[in-house]
Parts: C-alpha cells; structure tokens; sequence
C-alpha cells in the first residue's frame, strides 16, 4: 500500500474534510471491494435514472394472450402471467428499490445518529434512557419489528419505510454513541470545550465528522439490510401492492407459477441480489478502507 | 461470575417490559378504529362492542396494558379475535417447529460456515480465500426466501430429490435448513477467517509450532479453540435473526411454524395473535442473547489478562 | 575452549532472510555465519531490527509469509536442517531443538492448562501415554522450580506470574531433553529480580543436560551473564563475534564500542553516558558499503565498500585471538587507503 497508510492516526482524524473526503476516495478506489460494489450501484442508478429510455415495453401493460414467454428476442426476461414484459418491470422497479432502502436509512440515521450523539455526549440518565429503548427495539429480532409496525399500518410503500426507518434508528445509535464515547475525551474535543464552544457546535461540528467512518460503513451495509427486508414484507404481501412492479411482489406473485415458468421469479431476484450485493461490497470495502488496522 | 449472570438478568427486566410494551403499542398503531379493523367492514355494532369489550379497548391504556402484562404473568396471551382460541394453545405447538427449523438452520450456518472460514483463512488472499470470501458476500446479498424458491425449483421441481414443502420428515429439513443457514453461514465463515487470521498470528500459535506440534493441530486445535471465543456471540445472533428469517422461510415451505402463524394472522387482521406470536419470538432472542452472554463470558473468563 | 574440536551443535552458514513486502524485499538476515557447540552459550546481541530475532526464528523455521529463508545452510549436528520436508522438521522442533520466546504473557495458549501444554510435547516427541506424560509434565515443573507442581499443571496460564509462565515455558522446550535451546530475549518481560532467577534456571539445566544454547538479547547485562561466545549484529549482519571476554576486554567494531560505552559501569565513574548517533538504517536506504558507516565516528572512503567479516589483521595492539570483526578499521587496507589510526582512539571504549 502506498503513502496514505503511513499517515499517522491524528492527522488522519482531524484532517480537514475535503482532504478526508478525498483521501476516502481514494482509498475506496484502491480497494477493490469498495469500487465493484460502487460501480455495481452507478449501473442500478444510471438506470433507475434512465428507465423510461431503457423499458422496451410499457410495464404495466397486460397482454393475456401474450402470457408465461420465455425470454426472448422480444421480451428479454420473458413475460408474467398477465403478459407483462419483466424486463421492463424490473428496470421500472429499480427506483423503488433503491428508493426504499436509501429513504428508510436516511430517516432511521438522522433519528439515529442525533440520538447518539444526545446519548454518548451528555450521558448519565440521557444515555441509559436512549440506550434502554434502543436496547428494546433491538430485542426484536430482523425483521420482526417492521413486520408487526407493518401489520399495523397497513400494507403499503410508505409504510415500509416508516417501519424500515424505525427499525433502523437504534442500529445507528448505538453505532454512533459508541464512536461518541471513544473521541469524546480526546485532546482536541477537550480543547474545544475548554474555549467555551457550545454544546451543539462541539456536537455537529467537531463530534459529528470525526465519528462519521463508522457511520458511513453502517449506512451502506444497513441499506442492502433494508432492501432485502422491504423485498420480504413485499414478497409476505405486506409491502408494495401489485400491480406496482416491486421486485419482492414480483417475486410474490411469480412463485404460483413457478413450477412451469421460472423465469418469473428468477430475472426479479437476480436483480435484488446485484444491488443488495453492491452495497454489501461498498459496505466492506468502505470498512477496509477506513479502518486503520486493517491495512496491513 | 454469579455476580454477572446476576447482574445480567436484572438488565433484562427493562427489555422484557419494554418488549412486550412495544408489542402493545401494535394495536395502538393501528390507523382510525382498531376494532373495526379487526372484525372487518361488515361488522355490526354489537360485534364491534363484543371485540372492544374483549380486548379492554374501551378501558384507558395504562389500564389496558395493565391488563396484558398481568395476563402475560401468567402464560395468557389472549384470544384469537378469529377463533376465540387462546393464543397461547396456538402459539406453542408452532413454537417448537420453529425452534427446530432454526435449530437445523443453524446446523448449517455453524458447519458451512466455520468450515468455509477455515479453508480461507488457512490460506490467506489465495485463490481459495477470495473465493470463499465472494462467495460469502454473495451468500449474504441473497434474500433467503428467494433462496428457497430456487432452491425448490431445482431439487424438488427439477431434480425431484427433495419434497418441496412441509415438515415432519427428515427429507423435508434440508431444503428449509439450507435457506434458513445460507446467509448465517455466510456471516460465520467471515467472523471465523478475520478471527482465525487475528489468532495465527498470537505468540502462542508460534509456541505450538515451535514445539512441533503438527500444522494441523496448530490450525484445528490451538488456533480455531482461541478463534470459537468471538464466533459464539455471532452464533448466538444468528439464532436470534433465524426465528425472524422463520417467518419468509415457512412461507416458502408452507411450514407451521410462528411464522406462518403471524403472516396469516396478519392477513385476518387477527393482532392478539400477532402480538403474542412478536413477544414469543422477542423473548426467545432476548433469552438466547443472554445465554451467549453468560457463555462468551465463561469462555472470554481465561482469557482476561490481569 | 576445549570443546573447540568437536562438531557444533548448531553451524549456520550464510543465512540470508527476507521479508517480501509492498516496499520490495527487505534482506532481515543477510549472510549470517556462526556456531554453537555442546555446552557452550552463544549470545547474539543487537539492537532492535538488527535481525537478531529473525536469525533464531530462522533456526526454528518459524519464520513466516511474507518472510522466507532464502539462501544459506543450517545443521543440527551434522543434519542438513533446510533439506527436511515440513512434517520431517515438525518432529525436530520442541524435540532436538527448542525454543522459548520473549513475551511468557502471550506465549502459552490460554485456552489450555500449562499442565497440558507441557503434556503436548512429551506426547509428540516421546510417544508417551497419558499417564506416563503426567508423571513427566510434574518432574519437569519440580525441575523447573515451580512449587506444587501438582496443582500448578492443573492452572490456567492466567493464574501465573510471568516469571511461573517463563518457568513453564523452559519445561517445555526442555521435556525432550533438545540438543540445542533457543532463548529469544528469555527476561526482557521479567523484572529484574526474576530475570536472575530465570538465566540461573537456563545455565543450571545446560550444566546437567550439556544442550547447547543461544540467547537473544539486546542487554549486554545478560550476554556477561550468561553466553561463552558472542555475536554482535547489526543490521542483518553479524558485525563481530568473540568469546565473552575478548569482546567485554576489547571491543573492536566501532558499533560494539558504542553498545559497551552506553550501558552504565560500576567500576568507572563517568558523568554521562554516551549514546551512538544516528538509527539503524532503514532497508530501503541500506548503504551499500558497511552499514554502520552512516553513524561510525571513524568512518572513512574505504567505508563505501562493504567490508567481510574476518579475523583482525591490523591496528589490534598483539591480540592473536580476537574472534571476528566486520570493519575496515582492522585490515591492512586502512592503513594503506592513508587512514592512520592510533589503537588508542580505536579502543577507547575499553
């Protein structure tokens, strides 16, 4: 490894955010995890972006007499029991997917992370409170805590991610309070304190950056975690309703007619596996990339 | 260690209630009117009130939950609003298929796993570890009930080896253990190469060598006993994230199990149901996670330099 | 010595190990010669980085990826070391030769009781029941001071003191009675009192056994303690080697008078000690002359030309048997390249 190995821990830390930005980068190109699994994302981005160039056909559009092809020439993954065209269902599906797992991270991260800098920071009853419900939620194992929110809502898209959202604050909390916990005491976080800055600027300002690698790392893996929960609840009908072309209904709805016509189920979890793979590699390489011990 | 476990048991008091408020608050989350919700459009206004009355919905609701946690103290979890029958008496036969296909899950997590984070980590950034590696990440990105269905497709549909559904006999375990274990599995083998590879390089891995102890003995015996201790805990987690993965799993393999049980009560908006099923299944991840505990702690115990 | 005529123990020709890193092949060990005969301690001493530790792992064969042994000869009584298979070398190690290491915290597996871990050994080597390795396991810690042995095998390695683990450990290099023991830094973890303790251990089991020794160490205190002959090394080489009192009575190599001047002496009052300037070269800017020459106070032109370890021919006052030395200070080359030099301003260290 080259030059950005030897840097020593403290300058790394409190280096200013454009160099950090940019020596994560390059760091995230060196590792080869991190840049296949961001180029797998760039490709479901271009063509979540791109769909309507992209979809050879209407997905919504039933065609009964045209139903269960196999893939071909003109339907490239074939068509659903009601003649719907795949291909173009998943390329249209990809921006829920993508949609459902990055909102439901974004919310449950900025519940979660201000939770934790509340928590980690401030301590005492604050912390063992935030810490006790995050301990609750967290008891509930996978996807059992979304699945019960979920029944209660009600099926639908926005309530996924409400549920997913909810499901995802403890994780970062926890992820956060615990980073908190290990620069609150540093020399530099001390100095600021000691010339007087306020709570809220030490928190956002000086906390905040210097616990965000952690953080980012959690992000991308609990995406890929959210996704595959949200394709769940959609494939148990708890999800996006049909005819909506979400990847885990497709799935839902392929699997009566899976004895005789694979490719229903076979093209929508094909997909899922790319993207839920691409933010697992960022995830890990990202780790790899940001933590200092594992660069040997 | 008494101190500990004992220590331990009263942090789970504040989960515990918290566990079953949060399965409480279900109801409350319900948009609009709960009871309407359950017995459905074409109720009538006695039926309504006969669900109210119940259910203790019309009593305010720290009373309500008053209720529930002195019927939960005493092995009551309600009654289906479908049925009539006890949750409880609807609960516990499933429970125990669950355990077992978690269980069987696990036996695959634990033997895949630890064995592939083996083989890479004896023969680190070779061929061999890459792909094990890749194939783990790979293991991990797939949604389980997608698994399964492919799964049944290629060995029972196509193959004709396997039954494609249902539980009892022993032909029927393998499918539902290897969709339930994949992504254990693949978790496991990573925990197992990163602690192994920590471990090798220990001072008294270099002991063992230095005393001619075989290579294989160092890997199988001095190595990996030290390397176990931290992939207990992820054990311990997996078992948790099998009863919550239970839920896609019996849906794909049309098993009894709890998890069928939430999924149709779910679909007949019956949330007593829901609600013991979500605390039983809670619960059990709680107990699990503090056995670990107990036993990462006996491991961990020898190991503590003072 | 009166064991000179024998064949060593332990014979070491031109040693060469190298790390293969990002940064190239760092050369650790390079060309490193040297003997051990029956009964006799050879201390090697250098600093850290000086490739002291990677010559005795070297021996051992437990050098490991990235680094590999790549040239040289090593014999064990006339046995061609390198030339055995993997397996055929594992039934040499902890058995006809042993060693024990630097650090008696991390060195024993903490998962396993001592009595255990000593056991393993007699159990590989010997072939010894379960029973029959019991009664050794116990003879041995009796031998090795630790008091109830009886109740001590059955402990943790957590339950011991450093020093009670060091003792373990020489129990198990030594449960095979081996031909030769390696001692990495054996007492650099102990306190001082322990440290006694422990080379009075080492040197009252060779008297009884007649296994010859090496002992690692970067403190000179414990080389005039314990070792017969001396290697000094420096940066992947040996620099000098002489037995115990030529080298403490007249250090040659400018870098062993520096390690003699900056240790504190009782027998001579001196206000402040004196350090050698300079570190150790990294691999990457490794001279291509002597090595030391970057820090040596008397380095010169000839300096540039990497100098060969050989018996003093020049400036070294009528000393006959003066071992080996690695500078051009003592070959008739100094002289003639116009570098004068009084034996005075050479040997003022001693």
């Amino acid at each position: 490894m080259g030059s950005t190995v030897n840097q020593s821990p403290e300058r790394e830390e409190f280096a200013k955010p454009e160099s950090r930005f940019k020596s994560l980068l390059k760091r995230m190109i060196r590792n080869k995890s991190s840049l296949i699994g961001a180029c797998i994302l760039i490709f479901f981005l271009l063509i979540a972006a791109f769909a309507p160039f992209l979809m050879t056909h209407d997905p919504n559009s039933t065609d009964v007499l045209n139903d269960f092809q196999g893939p071909s020439s003109e339907n490239w993954f074939g068509t659903d029991h009601n003649g719907r065209d795949i291909f173009s269902r998943i390329i249209y599906g990809t921006h829920l997917t993508l949609y459902v797992g990055t909102v439901s991270v974004a919310v449950g991260a900025v519940f979660g992370i201000v939770l934790g800098l509340l928590a980690g920071y401030y301590g005492r009853i604050l912390d063992s409170i935030i810490m006790r419900v995050a301990d609750v939620l967290l008891a509930f194992p996978g996807i059992l805590l979304a699945l019960a929110i979920v029944s209660a809502l009600g099926p639908s898209l926005n309530n996924v991610i409400i549920a997913l959202a909810i499901y995802n604050i403890p994780v970062f909390a926890r992820i956060t309070r615990g980073s908190v916990l290990e620069v609150k005491d540093v020399e530099y976080i001390q100095a600021v304190r000691a010339l007087g800055a306020k709570d809220a600027k030490i928190l956002f300002q000086h906390l905040l950056p210097n616990v965000s690698s952690p953080i980012i790392v959690q992000a991308s893996l609990q995406v890929a975690t959210s996704i595959l929960s949200a394709a769940g609840l959609s494939f148990l009908g708890l999800g996006v309703q049909p005819p909506t072309p979400e990847w885990g209904a497709m799935l839902n709805s392929g699997r009566s007619y899976m004895w005789d016509n694979p490719h229903l189920t076979l093209f929508p979890g094909i997909a899922l596996v790319l993207v839920v793979l691409g933010f697992n590699m960022l995830g890990d390489g990202l780790r790899d990339a940001l933590d200092p011990r594992s660069k040997k | 260690m008494h101190i500990f476990i004992i220590r331990r048991l009263l942090q789970l008091i504040p989960v515990i209630i918290g566990v079953t408020l949060v399965a409480f608050l279900i109801i409350q989350l319900i948009p609009g009117d709960a009871a309407q919700v359950m017995a459905g459009e074409a109720a009538s206004e006695e039926q309504l009130e006969q669900v109210r009355e119940n259910l203790g919905l019309n009593e305010p609701l720290y009373v309500q939950y008053g209720l529930f946690l002195a019927d939960l103290a005493q092995f009551d979890l309600g009654e289906s609003v479908r049925t009539g029958q006890p949750v409880m008496e609807l609960v516990a036969p499933r429970f125990w298929i669950t355990l077992e296909l978690a269980f069987w899950g696990l036996v695959v997590a634990v033997s895949v796993g630890l064995f592939l984070g083996i083989l890479a980590a004896n023969k680190q950034n070779s061929f061999r570890d890459f792909g094990t590696m890749a194939a783990a990440v790979i293991g991990l990105s797939m949604p389980n009930f997608w698994l399964g269905l492919m799964l049944m497709y290629v060995f029972a549909n196509q193959l004709g080896w396997l039954p494609t559904s249902g539980w009892g006999d022993w032909q029927q375990i393998f499918l539902p253990a290897i969709t339930m274990g994949t992504a254990g599995a693949a978790i496991i083998a990573r925990m197992t190469r990163s602690a192994m590879l920590e471990v090798i390089g220990e001072d008294y891995v270099r002991t063992a060598r230095a005393k001619g102890v075989k290579e294989r003995f160092v890997i199988y015996k001095h190595a990996l006993r030290n390397a176990l201790i931290p992939v207990v805990t992820v054990i311990g987690l997996q078992f948790g994230y099998f009863l919550s993965g239970a839920v896609l799993t019996e849906s794909v393999f049309s098993i009894n199990g709890l998890g069928r049980l939430v999924v149709d009560a779910i679909a007949q908006r019956d949330f007593p149901v829901v609600q013991g099923t979500v605390i039983v299944l809670a619960l059990t991840f709680v107990f699990v996670n503090f056995v670990v505990d107990v036993l990462y702690r006996v491991l961990n115990k020898r190991i503590e330099l003072n | 010595m009166t064991t000179k005529d024998h064949t060593p123990v332990l014979k070491v020709e031109n040693l060469q190990t190298s790390f293969f890193t990002y940064d190239g092949e760092v050369k650790a060990v390079d060309g490193v010669d040297f003997e051990v005969r029956e009964n006799e301690t050879l201390g090697i001493v250098g600093e850290s980085g000086s490739g002291k530790s990677i010559t005795s792992l070297s021996v051992m064969q437990l050098i490991q990826s990235p680094g590999e042994i790549i040239g040289g000869k090593i014999e064990l009584n006339g046995d061609d070391l390198l030339q055995k298979s993997k397996a055929q070398f594992a039934k040499y190690r902890g058995n006809r030769l042993s060693m024990i290491f630097q650090e008696p915290m991390t060195s024993l597996n903490p998962v396993f009781t001592v009595g255990h871990q000593v056991a393993e050994t007699v159990k590989i080597h010997k072939k010894m029941g379960k029973r029959e390795a019991h009664q050794e396991v116990i003879r041995m810690l009796k031998l090795v001071g630790i008091p109830a042995p009886e109740s001590r095998a059955k402990s943790y390695p957590h339950e011991l003191s450093g020093g009670m683990r060091q003792r373990v450990m020489i129990a198990m290099a030594l449960a095979c009675e081996p031909e030769l023991l390696i001692a990495d830094e054996p007492t650099t973890a102990l306190d001082v009192t322990i440290q006694a303790q422990i080379l009075e251990l080492i040197k009252r089991l060779q008297e009884s056994t007649g296994m010859a020794v090496m002992i690692i160490t970067h403190d000179l205190g414990v080389i005039a303690e314990t070792a017969d002959q001396v290697a000094v090394m420096y940066a992947g080489e040996v620099v000098e080697q002489a037995d115990v009192k030529t080298l403490f009575n007249r250090p040659l190599h400018p870098y062993t008078q520096g390690l003699m001047n900056s240790i504190p002496r009782h027998d001579v009052d001196v206000d402040e000690l004196e350090v050698i300037r300079g570190t150790v070269p990294s691999p990457a800017e490794m001279p291509s002359g002597c090595r030391f020459a970057q820090r040596c106070p008397y380095a010169s032109e000839i300096c540039n030309t990497h100098p060969s370890l050989a018996a003093p021919s020049n400036n070294i006052d009528g000393h006959t048997d003066a071992g080996a030395v690695r500078c051009w200070i003592y070959t008739d080359e100094w002289d003639a390249e116009g570098n004068p030099m009084k034996n005075e301003e050479v040997q003022q260290g001693s």
